[in-house]
């Protein structure tokens, strides 16, 4: 007979609610994945003036709030042709940069790899090598990594001029103009935090990790030196591999990229010709790389709370919060957003894979989407970051321009597309009279942890659940452990100190 | 962030999300507290939902106090002071997807950053506007001052904006 389990994620992915149905084999057999709070700050924007989004947005999120920021502000200069100085693309590009540096190590070793050093992983034989370095407020990674973080992103509050939630970057450029001292210390600042990353995650250079570019080479990495076997990120390799984590949690296996990190135009950065972007933008399907095109968005509201069942392009598309009727149907707050009506994945796995990176695209087709492989992809996209940001850090400031004023913004409609990074993110909006008259935000999570569409067909997160083993319904951290490879984050909301600690509880239905 | 020109004596970080009226206490006593006359290096900062990247405010500061809703303290509308250490207590490592403040101060205390006296100014939600300049002058007599007129000639005194 099935059961019926629930799994409130906590707070600092947003408010994310798992329910599953097991079979007598404790297998996942169907998975909903529901965002139990109204957001709806798409309402809070109507009627402000044009520029509000600038300093709104980026208070969505306190993890991602540049790629909101960087989202808004492409969103305006696309109603008004806005060009934007090469300098200032390069010290946007930084900062953006700098915040997918700390998300991806923070995420990966404060909350995915928490999961790793549960007691039910003691079958394999690095639980204790993991625990020493992972458990939680103690390991000696997750010291190491808070202190690294916090370092790379003082980048930020250099060029931002405020940290957190930052405004710097508006219509036309920045506002700021960095000084050669500030340039100088962002340098200093990367340089140690390449030494540490080469040192503790990769355990050899970016050079030498470039070089492994199949399944076969990096397996001889592995070998190569105790540095790499010992690396977090040889552990989480080698851990991940005795615990299974390279066939669980499959997904769509289809990839949505919406591009990012534009090119300036007079770059010395190496990158494949024609590419405008350092982030590829792109749709896979059954393995072939399809172009972007935006229009093909739209978001199903069958199973969310939120009218009725239409589908809806976000320039269009409404946030009307609609908690009755089709009881039973509706279970989400989120909307389920759909690329050419398919369910897809993005993320620093789906960008590898529409740029086709020779050693993802090995292993997918070797070994299929997987946890582990999501983690990795995580884990590796510094080695593109980092040299990118060295280049830009080294050309920016020889012309000392960093805005050029826009054309006034009045009235029209425009789209910001970028990368948080947990994967792609989308601003669509509407001005008249200088006034927002419509605002939609798609943020990466709204597609990986998106309920049933129109035809009921399950989200990402959602398939990925699917033939899961639980061993212990009553702490499924299994399940955990698959919706945590998608770094979810369907908003940060409420942290308020509390005198009962409800986080983190398993109710079983 | 309001920036002083005397040495760094102490930080006000008030906390919360913008877009939750009942986690925006915190940001609505630092609007009324922007528009105070602070005691010399002491400075203003709107945390926000920054979380983790909150530790940069912490590194060399010698006093920080926090401003933010909390729950299950007092009755609605009143606030209660608890130190530091009251708070870095309520971070459980056995959960570690825990977040919020105690995480953050564990976390600094973890890399040294934290700093010698910590303070968490705790507002229990709801509170009303008369809550939130009572708490923000409590802010205020912490660093010897007394609640000041509006520092801006002309404007009315202390407007404390409710959420929208």
């Amino acid at each position: 007979m099935n059961k019926t389990i629930q799994v409130p994620l906590n707070r600092v992915e947003g408010d994310l609610e798992i329910r599953a149905e097991l079979d007598d084999d404790g297998r996942v057999t169907k998975a909903w994945c529901a965002g139990t709070l109204f957001r709806g700050f798409e309402r809070i924007m109507l009627g402000r003036g044009a520029l509000d989004g600038l300093v709104l947005t980026p208070r969505i999120c306190g993890i991602c709030s540049t790629a909101h920021l960087t989202a808004a502000a492409l969103a305006l200069e696309h109603i008004v042709g806005a060009v934007v100085p090469p300098d200032a693309i390069r010290i946007r590009n930084l900062a953006l940069m700098a915040e997918h540096l700390q998300s991806d190590l923070r995420h990966t070793f404060l909350m995915f790899a928490v999961d790793l050093v549960h007691p039910r992983f003691q079958t394999s034989d690095l639980w204790d090598e993991a625990v020493q370095r992972w458990a939680p407020l103690r390991g000696s990674t997750t010291v190491e990594v808070l202190r690294e973080t916090k370092k790379v992103l003082e980048i930020i509050a250099i060029v931002g001029g405020q940290w957190p939630h930052s405004s710097f970057i508006v219509p036309g450029g920045i506002a700021s103009v960095p000084s050669s001292g500030a340039l100088q210390q962002c340098k200093h600042l990367l340089r140690g935090y390449r030494t540490w990353y080469e040192r503790t995650i990769l355990g050899c250079t970016i050079e030498r990790w470039q070089g492994v570019r199949s399944h076969g080479e990096l397996a001889a990495w592995l070998e190569e030196r105790p540095a790499h076997r010992d690396s977090e990120l040889g552990l989480l390799l080698r851990h991940g591999r005795k615990l299974g984590l390279n066939a669980a949690g499959r997904g769509p296996g289809r990839f949505l990229s919406f591009g990012a990190f534009d090119l300036p135009p007079d770059t010395k950065l190496r990158v494949p010709m024609g590419a405008r972007q350092l982030i590829n933008p792109g749709f896979v399907k059954d393995n072939q790389v399809h172009p972007f095109e935006q229009e093909h968005i739209a978001e199903h509201l069958a199973h969310s709370w939120a009218g009725n069942q239409a589908c809806e392009h976000p320039a269009q598309g409404l946030t009307r919060p609609y908690a009755t009727g089709a009881e039973g149907e509706k279970y989400s707050w989120a909307k389920a957003p759909r690329y050419q009506g398919q369910v897809v994945e993005t993320g620093p796995l789906a960008e590898a894979v529409v740029a086709q990176s020779p050693l993802f695209i090995d292993l997918l087709e070797r070994e299929g989407v997987s946890v582990l492989l999501r983690v990795l992809a995580r884990l590796v996209r510094a080695v593109e970051l980092i040299p990118a940001m060295e280049c830009w850090l080294n050309e920016a400031g020889k012309h000392n321009e960093f805005y050029i004023p826009p054309p006034s913004l009045l009235h029209g409609s425009g789209y910001g597309l970028t990368h948080a990074a947990r994967g792609a993110l989308g601003h669509w909006i509407a001005i008249e009279d200088s006034r927002i008259t419509h605002y939609q935000v798609i943020p990466p999570t709204t597609w990986n942890a998106s309920p049933r569409d129109n035809d009921s067909v399950p989200g990402a997160i959602e398939q990925a659940l699917v033939g899961t083993r639980v061993e212990d319904p009553s702490d499924p951290i299994e399940l955990g452990v698959v919706v945590r490879s998608f770094d979810p984050c369907l908003v940060c909301t409420v942290h308020t100190v509390n005198r009962e600690q409800p986080l983190g509880r398993i109710r079983v239905g | 962030m309001t920036t002083p020109t005397s040495p760094l004596v102490a930080r006000i970080i008030c906390i919360g999300s913008v877009f939750d009226p009942e986690d925006a206490i915190g940001l609505r006593v630092h609007h009324w507290l922007q528009q105070q006359r602070l005691a010399p290096g002491v400075e203003l900062i709107d945390g926000g939902i920054g979380g983790l990247s909150l530790l940069t405010h912490l590194e060399g500061c010698p006093r920080v106090l926090f401003i933010d809703a909390v729950k299950g303290f007092a009755s609605p509308g009143e606030w209660v002071m608890l130190s530091g250490a009251e708070v870095e207590a309520l971070a459980n490592p056995c959960d570690g997807h825990a977040a919020g403040l105690p995480y953050l101060l564990r976390a600094a205390r973890l890399i040294d950053v934290l700093p010698p006296h910590v303070d968490l100014l705790g507002l229990e939600a709801p509170s009303a506007a008369e809550s939130i300049v009572r708490a923000g002058a409590h802010a205020l007599s912490l660093f010897a001052l007394e609640t000041s007129p509006s520092r801006y000639p002309g404007d009315s005194a202390t407007p404390v904006p409710e959420p929208q």
